[in-house]
């Protein structure tokens, strides 16, 4: 305990650091022990473990749902992938493009810094409108918002090829990239949330009226969330779009959505929720989606059954929330869990203790 | 007898490496005398209801071809179908993983644009590799080193093959529909618009759906207000079902093209409106004693039922061409394949004959010639018009 | 002119299906605060038992009861096997669970199904229609139209005039008070889910009325339309569900037949752009309270 005292922030930097070695712990063991196979399903869940987190800063601290996120990601992915593919193949694919991107062939990171900023502006622009909502408006403005983008981005033959795949990014997506940028992704998430703006916003999610009582400007709070969650999502995009080489806007649509909501409401309502959540679905998948590939029972080949899978997977989320309806982890990061548990130890033990003295 | 615990350490060893050794020396005999034809295949979502139908046909030609002996009388064929979910991402791990189970021809699914990660991940293990049934011509030129393949001629000669019947019919002002949404859903329309103009043709209007739209009834009604004398539709079902539906609910006397993705049964279902209607796609050649012919018995004889759709016979060609290619090549590596595959000239397929070498579309495209075909609205069944090929059509983009 | 008013009926006849829909969906929401995904799924349900008896030859007096009652039956399933046990969950978290059975029941039903459409053999009267002057009416648009109104009617009426009905109204204010008057949860739950489901049913008749196929995903476009309906109306009301339908029709009709070709590809984008201006004004939809309860303050 003593260690945690003092500033708010030694705290959260303490958290981080505990999950972050979480993660490579399991990054240890996949690149040691895993397939090629396993090492591309790790960067992927590398990838939607920085896009969940972004969204957990906001839908975590606010109680309010965004299905808007991956409308954010496009922006990092496409602004990050104009700005970095090779001229070339720009000039055939998009030859009526504005100059300045059809001859620019920047690095990765002052790319992912334009694509973030792109995503930020316009969410400072936009996030008055969207803070203002809770419940399923805010859920159905957000899928909204998605659509909007989905739209746009369809129809922007002459910038991004439309619905067509947008290709030539090189691949810089490397583990190293995606684990510093995961530990910085969580450190300011844990910022954020343990700072008095995400204490604050906190208390509103769960009582608006003691909240705004104690002073908390609900709406303001929201909105810095807002902003910095979609800067995280649009870092998540970039990663995605220079891991994958080629993207079209169908791969930031309602599936993504949805795969991105889940994980962080399966998780619970933490940073460290996020990462379960995260892990779970998508060891889940992937562990269904094996046995689909090499699995049978008696005559019946699970590959003959399409659709099984998803079905099961489905059902698990199901029951994970029947079971425990405030996620995974519910509210808590992995340093209180970690605490929380020791104390029921020594309560256990003083209980013993106690026993034993009779 | 006893055994100390090294002992059992030691032969529990000496079992695992026989036991490993074993299976390396059966995968690698296996692998001599097997082709293995990897897809990463949309078996769950919104792309399956294509693939499906695909892999039949796909079935019924490496059952033939195995029948004979394999490739070239001695090398079986065998197929390695995994679920990509129409997701781009998963399907870069699955053409991945693919390779790893020793996959020496990539399959993706039918969407260039969905399928390209994969693509070019199959390039990079130089691998060839060929959309099921995309066609998009900008497909292959996006795969390096001319590793990328479609199964058919692609979107810009159907959209123009379209609209020199139209122009022949005497067809002056038409009025499209198409969707955004996708590739294949605008840029055939494109290209029909683009032939028609040049033939002097007149776009009246356009109009655009999403996929999965319902309701066409705004489409409809101005469609059939309009001074438009032909109707082209870039929609498949069940968006076109539903289009159609409409088109007769507002009373439309106007003649409708359709395109090659409504080549299946479940277009029957769209009703009276497909008595106006002639559409687009392969396999002209229907009569006794043709390929389509074969092809449809020897399908009769592994299903017990009729081909329900055309992409069947895709299917069966697409293996047909792969299989050719191999024996041509005399190898299965893939730099090979990949330079007989574009060599390939005159194969007969059931669609007709499959010619990549020279081909005037696009490196990796094959020439077919295309069909028009109207509706047997009583028995279900499509009516040969005519076949041919456009004679002129827009370049890639 | 005429085209103007065969948009009309366009827009009336699309309306009416949207707000059937939305009513379903606010139905459950304003008594137990559900938003329920899955509403699509009843939908669908309703389409395949369409699909299924009418192409065994079922008259199809017995095919629309058959559908009706097994979207009914459906949305009983859902709420004794997902929502029970979620009673007192949050609401965020009871959306996502109505997701993921919504996801569960599609993939069930390509299981079934198959991914093919499957076509639904219509008794013929449903394509009639007849001319006033240039114009072509379709019976079915009437049909809709009447149904729809007639059912808005009846529901109104049973909420008014029938103890249950006064029961639901009631949980829907308060719901705590209205089990401490001798309600039983239980009994609401299966009530509100009941009505759902039957509402359900009916939209999909009319839905599939237009639309010849069914697929596992068909419910999910006309549940997305009930809930930016509903959302637009002002969550938790069903009069303003039903107004939700219509103005939502009528923007989609409206944009699409008068925006120029132009704009056209960008109609999905439009409508939901003006939604978010709608909400941007009034966060509580256009019926609905003025601000978010964290608001009132």
């Amino acid at each position: 305990m003593n260690m945690l005292a003092g500033k708010w922030w030694k705290q959260s930097l303490v958290g981080s650091a505990l999950l972050l070695a979480i993660v490579l712990v399991i990054v240890a063991i996949v690149a040691l022990a895993g397939s090629t196979t396993d090492m591309r399903i790790l960067m992927v869940f590398l990838i939607n473990v920085i896009a969940a987190i972004s969204l957990q800063t906001y839908a975590g601290n606010s109680g309010n749902i965004s299905f808007g996120h991956v409308g954010f990601m496009a922006f990092g992915a496409y602004g990050s992938a104009l700005f970095t593919a090779d001229p070339a193949i720009k000039a055939i694919g998009i030859p009526n493009a504005p100059a300045f991107i059809r001859e620019a062939a920047i690095g990765f990171l002052p790319a992912m810094l334009i694509g973030t900023a792109v995503a930020v502006v316009v969410a400072a622009a936009i996030g008055r409108v969207f803070v203002r909502l809770s419940g399923a408006a805010a859920a159905v403005a957000t899928l909204g918002f998605m659509v909007i983008i989905y739209t746009l981005l369809s129809n922007a033959e002459e910038l991004t090829r439309g619905s067509k795949a947008f290709s030539g990014i090189p691949e810089y997506t490397t583990l190293g990239w995606c684990v510093a940028l995961l530990a910085l992704t969580i450190v300011v998430a844990r910022l954020l949330r343990d700072s008095n703006t995400g204490l604050g916003l906190r208390a509103c999610a769960d009582d608006p009226i003691a909240g705004q009582a104690a002073g908390v400007d609900i709406l303001n709070s929201r909105y810095v969330m807002w902003v910095a969650s979609a800067a995280g999502a649009a870092i998540a995009g970039a990663l995605y779009a220079h891991y994958i080489g080629a993207i079209l806007p169908k791969a930031f649509h309602f599936e993504l959505t949805f795969v991105l909501v889940t994980m962080v409401i399966v998780g619970g309502r933490s940073i460290t929720g996020a990462v379960a959540g995260a892990a779970l679905i998508t060891i889940l998948a992937e562990v269904l989606r094996r046995l689909e590939n090499g699995f049978s029972i008696g005559s019946i080949n699970l590959s003959e059954a399409p659709g099984l899978t998803t079905a099961v997977l489905a059902l698990l989320i199901v029951a994970t929330l029947t079971i425990r309806p405030q996620g995974l982890v519910s509210r808590w990061e992995v340093e209180e869990l970690l605490h929380r548990w020791q104390f029921r130890q020594k309560e256990h033990a003083s209980v013993r203790a106690e026993e034993n003295h009779v | 007898m006893k055994y100390s615990t090294a002992s059992i350490i030691k032969r529990a060893g000496i079992g695992l490496a026989a036991a490993t050794a074993m299976m390396a020396w059966s995968l690698a005999a296996h692998a001599e005398d097997t082709y293995k034809i990897g897809w990463a295949s949309d078996k769950s979502n919104y792309l399956s209801f294509v693939d499906e139908p695909l892999a039949k046909g796909m079935e019924v030609a490496i059952d033939e071809i195995n029948a004979k002996g394999g490739i070239g009388g001695k090398m079986k064929i065998e197929l390695d179908r995994r679920d990509m979910k129409s997701d781009p991402m998963l399907g870069a791990t699955v053409v991945q993983e693919l390779i790893a189970a020793g996959a020496k021809f990539i399959v993706t699914t039918c969407d260039t644009d969905v399928s390209l990660p994969g693509a070019q991940m199959a390039a990079k293990a130089s691998l060839p590799v060929m959309s099921s049934c995309g066609a998009d011509a900008a497909g292959p030129s996006q795969v390096p080193d001319g590793f990328g393949f479609l199964n058919v001629p692609g979107s810009l000669t159907q959209g123009a093959f379209l609209a020199e019947y139209a122009a022949a019919k005497g067809y002056k002002k038409a009025f499209t529909l198409k969707s955004k949404s996708e590739g294949y859903t605008h840029t055939l329309a494109n290209a029909f618009e683009e032939r028609f103009k040049e033939l002097g043709g007149e776009i009246v209007g356009q109009a655009f759906y999403t996929l999965g739209d319902s309701s066409y009834r705004v489409t409809a009604t101005k469609m059939v207000d309009s001074d438009a004398d032909v109707i082209m539709s870039n929609a498949f079902p069940s968006d076109s079902t539903a289009f159609l539906k409409d088109m007769e609910r507002l009373g439309n006397t106007k003649p409708l093209l359709l395109v090659d993705g409504n080549d299946t049964p479940v277009i029957f279902d769209a009703g009276k409106q497909l008595a106006l209607s002639v559409m687009a796609t392969y396999g002209g050649d229907r009569s006794p004693g043709s390929t389509f012919s074969k092809f449809e018995e020897e399908y009769r004889a592994k299903f017990g039922a009729d081909p329900d759709s055309l992409q069947t016979a895709l299917g069966y060609d697409l293996v047909i061409a792969v299989a050719a290619a191999v024996e041509a090549a005399g190898s299965t590596d893939g730099p090979a394949v990949r330079d007989a595959l574009h060599n390939l000239d005159n194969v007969h397929g059931a669609t007709g004959l499959i010619t990549y070498k020279d081909s005037p579309i696009g490196k990796g495209i094959p020439k077919k010639d295309y069909a028009l075909v109207k509706f047997d609205l009583d028995n279900k069944k499509f009516i040969t018009l005519s076949t041919g090929f456009p004679e002129k059509f827009p370049p890639v983009k | 002119m005429q085209l103007a008013l065969q948009q009309f009926i366009n827009a009336l006849s699309l309306g009416s299906i949207y707000a059937l829909v939305a009513l379903g969906v606010a139905i459950l929401f304003s008594i137990l605060r559900l938003a329920n995904f899955a509403h699509g799924e009843l939908m669908t349900t309703a389409g395949f038992t369409l699909y299924m008896t009418l192409a065994s030859g079922w008259n199809w007096v017995l095919a629309v009861i058959a559908a009706i009652a097994a979207s009914v039956v459906a949305a009983l399933i859902l709420e004794r096997v997902a929502y029970r046990r979620l009673r007192n969950a949050q609401p965020l978290t009871l959306l996502m669970t109505s997701f993921a059975v919504s996801v569960a029941l599609q993939s069930i039903f390509l299981l079934t199904f198959g991914a093919r459409p499957k076509g639904i053999e219509l008794p013929a009267f449903v394509d009639a229609s007849f001319r006033i002057g240039g114009m072509r009416v379709q019976w079915l648009d009437i049909a809709i139209i009447l149904i729809t109104a007639a059912i808005v009617f009846g529901l109104t009426l049973f909420l008014r005039k029938t103890v249950i009905g006064l029961a639901l109204r009631s949980a829907a204010d308060d719901f705590q008070t209205t089990r401490l008057m001798g309600v039983k949860a239980n009994a609401l739950f299966v009530g509100a889910f009941v009505l759902s489901g039957m509402l359900a049913g009916i939209a999909a008749l009319f839905y599939f009325a237009t639309v010849p196929n069914v697929v596992p995903s068909s419910g999910f476009e006309p549940m997305l339309k009930g809930f930016i309906a509903c959302v637009i109306g002002g969550l938790g009301s069903l009069p303003a569900a039903i107004v939700g339908g219509f103005l939502l029709a009528f923007l989609e009709v409206g944009s699409d037949a008068l925006l120029s070709d132009n704009f056209s590809p960008y109609l999905d984008a439009i409508v939901f752009l003006i939604a978010i201006v709608i909400l941007r004004w009034r966060p509580g939809g256009i019926f609905g309270v003025r601000l978010t309860a964290e608001q009132r303050v």
